[in-house]
């Protein structure tokens, strides 16, 4: 063994070292760069999301109201023409058409958004930000386009050449009151089905309507029903009374016993009492069918007045705080 | 002997060469420890506290402060999307949806809030005692408001489910004047009581009061009715009738006064619990800037 051999050896080995640590330098110089690089192009696509994208989902939710005011205007006035549905739909087409590019917009500006936040593992607060906002605004988004969609069916609830619901209110169409009920019974088939349907509509305002709606139909035809059998319940009292007076008058004639007078006299007090009873019941159901139908035309006019005006009001709140704490969690992370 | 000599000759030139390899892994390994520790230095960020911390800190501070304004809209939608439901009777499902849907989304909004005052607790500015005990309060404050909406959230609930369903029918569906009025009012005021007792679950002193106080009610009109369906004879039906009657005269009396008193004591309690959250929110905010003027003050001297 001489020295050769381990000098032959040992090269290779210290060149591999070099080469090695050599290496192992390149190597972390790259993914320090490769790191600052993508740390910058993080904070630039941060500065873009607060700056650019997040304005343009807020200028594309502004575009959303108007155009739904002038698609319900547009739809409106040609129904009013008056028109069908297919028709004042066709010559509202345009509005329509305006609309849904607007909510198009909004929904891509909505996507742009979600896919700009760049990874959530880094800035969990951002991630958490942008999809409580992406939740708000996709809301906005749906209960606007079920406004749109749906208001066709709403508005033709109460047209003769619609739902028909307008049937619902007799009025002096009726002889009795159980014409009155079988002409109610009537309408509410196709209003009921039509109610029906817009139980399905995205937006939530119109489907409480048709929630309560339904429930007062069924009320107004349980109270017709009741109306109509104590007005019966009369008719057969008054030919009963005068059977009571007559016997009354039989028995006091020949003199009957006192027996039989007093059973007599408790008919006749049993037959009092299903009057009276009739009569509460017949006050009672009258009463509420009269109300349901007065409060019905209020009923209707709140979908708008007082509901969807709340439903936007929400969304006009809670998207601009969502928005605020987007920007601020953003400006958090790019903090240096 | 001879077998030992020889294992000796054989052994020793592999012995050397792994001494070699050990030599050359230890300095691949320093190497690459060195390497990386490196890339760590260069992008973890200076473990001193800096400028920046305190400008994180308070983007959050006004994070958590602005989420607190979306309890209210929320909680509103949910208790009137929840009532309607239960009112129109809705049905099951559609109750369940607005449970899984609206009362969930409050249910999140409240993690995301706790979430967000644990990273702020994270922060290396809190190393500052003074800060730190500003962000304690503030912690402590804004919790309070996380935790009174989530009570509202389950009171909201349990409210809706018993006073607006099964409750709701007794003094407004029942005909007084019909015949079988006493039996139909003790029906439906068990399944009221029934309701009530259920709803008690989980709620809080000032709901548990409310339920307490509109079951004393119930209970009391229906043992007067109760009575009236007992009496033997007509007579005694008819005054007990009579009474009973005139009991529900005072009944809306009696829930007005359990509705003020349910109103005035949460009213008072958030008003209490907001006021302390604003001045702990302000508190904190004084803080935060007076810590970013001695961050700039120094570093204006360093130039």
């Amino acid at each position: 063994m001489t020295m050769e051999p381990v000098r032959s050896k040992r090269r290779p080995v210290l060149i591999a070292l070099a080469i090695a640590v050599v290496l192992a330098v390149v190597a972390s110089v790259v993914v320090i760069a490769l790191t600052n690089f993508a740390g910058q192009q993080r904070r630039e696509s941060l500065t873009l999301l607060k700056d650019e994208r997040l304005n343009a989902l807020v200028e594309a939710r502004d575009k959303i109201q108007p155009a739904a005011n002038a698609y319900l205007a547009a739809y409106k006035k040609a129904r009013n023409v008056p028109a069908t549905r297919e028709e004042a739909e066709k010559n509202s087409a345009k509005e329509r058409d305006d609309f849904q590019q607007a909510i198009n917009s909004a929904r891509s500006a909505l996507s742009a958004v979600q896919t700009g936040n760049g990874s959530s593992e880094e800035a969990e607060g951002i991630g958490v930000a942008a999809a409580q906002l992406g939740d708000s605004y996709q809301a906005y988004l749906d209960s606007m386009e079920g406004l749109v969609e749906s208001y066709a069916q709403f508005e033709g609830l109460f047209r003769e050449d619609g739902a028909g619901c307008n049937g619902l209110f007799v009025g002096s169409k009726a002889a009795n009151l159980r014409e009155r009920q079988t002409l109610l019974g009537q309408a509410a088939v196709p209003c009921r089905e039509a109610v029906n349907q817009l139980k399905q509509s995205k937006n939530i305002s119109y489907v409480e309507f048709a929630r309560t709606l339904d429930n007062e139909i069924a009320q107004l035809e349980s109270h017709a029903e009741t109306t109509a059998k104590s007005e019966e319940n009369y008719n057969e009292f008054v030919r009963l009374k005068d059977e009571y007076v007559k016997k009354a008058d039989d028995a006091t004639a020949r003199n009957a016993s006192e027996e039989e007078l007093l059973k007599i006299a408790d008919e006749v007090k049993a037959f009092n009492t299903r009057i009276k009873n009739n009569r509460s019941e017949f006050d009672f159901a009258a009463k509420r069918y009269l109300n349901g139908v007065k409060e019905m035309p209020t009923l209707v006019e709140e979908v708008f007045s007082k509901n969807v005006a709340a439903q936007i009001k929400h969304h006009d709140t809670v998207i601009p705080l969502r928005v605020q704490v987007l920007k601020d969690a953003i400006d958090a992370e790019l903090a240096a | 002997m001879g077998d030992k000599s020889l294992e000796e000759t054989i052994s020793a030139p592999p012995r050397a060469r792994s001494r070699r390899t050990v030599i050359i892994v230890v300095a691949l390994v320093a190497a690459l420890v060195a390497a990386g520790l490196g890339t760590w230095f260069a992008l973890s960020r200076p473990a001193e506290p800096g400028r920046a911390d305190v400008v994180r800190l308070d983007k959050h501070r006004m994070i958590v402060d602005n989420s607190m304004n979306l309890y209210d809209p929320l909680v509103e939608q949910f208790s009137g999307r929840y009532s309607n439901a239960i009112s129109e009777k809705a049905g099951q499902p559609e109750e369940e949806k607005v449970l899984s849907q609206d009362r969930e989304r409050i249910v999140r909004e409240s993690q995301a809030n706790r979430d967000r005052l644990e990273h702020m607790a994270e922060s290396p500015i809190l190393k500052d005692q003074a800060v730190a005990e500003s962000f304690n309060r503030f912690k402590d404050q804004y919790s309070a408001v996380i935790a009174y909406n989530d009570q509202l959230l389950i009171n909201t609930t349990n409210i809706y489910r018993s006073v607006g369903g099964p409750c709701a029918a007794l003094h407004s569906s029942l005909n007084v004047a019909s015949e079988t009025y006493a039996q139909d009012y003790v029906k439906s005021a068990d399944e009221c009581l029934a309701a009530l007792a259920t709803a008690k679950d989980g709620a809080d002193a000032e709901t548990t009061t409310l339920l307490t106080e509109v079951e004393a009610v119930i209970r009391g009109q229906r043992d007067k009715q109760q009575e009236v369906l007992n009496s033997k004879d007509t007579f005694e039906r008819l005054s007990k009738s009579m009474l009973a009657g005139l009991a529900l005269l005072d009944i809306n009396d009696a829930f007005a006064k359990a509705q003020t008193t349910y109103e005035t004591a949460t009213k008072d309690k958030y008003s209490k619990i907001i006021e302390s959250a604003n001045s702990a929110n302000s508190d904190f905010e004084g803080v935060l800037k007076k810590s970013l003027e001695q961050f700039d003050a120094a570093s204006g001297e360093g130039k």
